[in-house]
């Protein structure tokens, strides 16, 4: 038990609670390439439809800001679970790709819960053959709460700096989560920026 | 090596046929941010299911800490949870035979 819990001890077990399994999940992802105006209008629309829309908390989203081929643009990924029958997932996207231009590419892997989180795994739920692999890098995490959006302005300085102190340096990645609305007096969005080797 | 990869989930190995539990989404931080994953807007963070928590004291004794026994141990082990999973091995080796101990992490920056 150590850092912030100093010494208090050693934890042996965790009993946990469970959910029932969904009859179905998909784990999809989406991605666009674009100018950092372009990715800040598709930042504002992610915004929107997460304020404005009624989204049904089946769908677990999250916007991806990666380094692209050019200076000047951003590799923005669109990923998420959706843990209800896939043949509901248009629909509740269909308000937020209105606003957005046709992605460049896009995936979906339809199966079980067990499958969809063995792809989130990276393709094996197994860690019982050697310990996880470790890594050093720097990450930062913001929250923003929803009664407080960020501003367009906020949301065209971070694409231009994504898209060029971003491009020239290590920083490689940007998370943008779904606001969360679950036992939250004040929901929040989450982002989070990371720097690895 | 792109570490934050962008589908990436650490996997708490409790799983059952019919009943799961909630997953995260960064393999190397177990429960790093409480546990946020996909399905935290349906379920939650993944420290909101954990009811209690047994563990062996600084002076030996065995105990266990949740919201009405040793509460106030339980609250600080639930907001340093990343810390607590990282040393905690039969959360990551709860497979029968053998329970090898983790290797521990490097220092935590």
């Amino acid at each position: 038990m150590r850092g912030a819990a100093g010494s208090f001890g050693i934890a042996t077990s965790f009993t946990m609670n469970t959910f029932a399994s969904p009859l179905e999940a998909t784990v999809f992802s989406y991605n666009w390439h674009l100018s950092a105006n372009d990715a800040a209008s598709f930042l504002k629309a992610f915004q929107d439809f997460a304020l404005n829309s009624n989204v049904p908390p089946e769908l677990g989203i999250e916007i991806v800001l990666t380094k692209a081929e050019v200076r000047g643009n951003v590799s923005v990924g669109l990923a998420g679970g959706w843990y209800a029958p896939l043949a509901s997932l248009n629909a509740t996207l269909a308000p937020f790709f209105s606003k957005v231009p046709e992605p460049r590419a896009a995936s979906f892997d339809t199966g079980s819960y067990l499958h969809s989180a063995t792809n989130l795994a990276g393709g094996s739920l197994d860690t019982t053959s050697a310990p996880d692999g470790t890594d050093t890098f720097y990450a930062r995490s913001l929250m923003t709460p929803v009664h407080q959006p960020m501003s367009a302005e906020a949301i065209q300085g971070l694409m231009d700096v994504v898209s060029t102190e971003g491009f020239d340096t290590l920083v490689v990645c940007f998370r943008w989560f779904f606001p969360l609305h679950f036992a939250l007096q004040k929901p929040f969005y989450f982002l989070r920026a990371g720097s690895t080797n | 090596m792109e570490r934050v990869r962008m589908l990436e989930l650490e996997v708490m190995q409790v799983l059952f046929s019919l009943v799961i539990l909630r997953f995260g989404t960064e393999p190397l931080t177990a429960l790093g941010y409480g546990g946020y994953g996909f399905t935290s807007r349906l379920w939650g963070l993944t420290l909101d299911v954990i009811e209690s928590i047994e563990l062996v004291l600084a002076n030996g004794t065995i105990t266990t800490a949740s919201k009405e026994l040793n509460s106030d141990l339980f609250w600080v082990l639930c907001t340093s949870i990343s810390f607590l999973v990282r040393y905690s091995t039969p959360l990551c080796r709860p497979c029968e035979g053998q329970l090898a101990p983790l290797e521990l992490p490097p220092r935590l920056p």
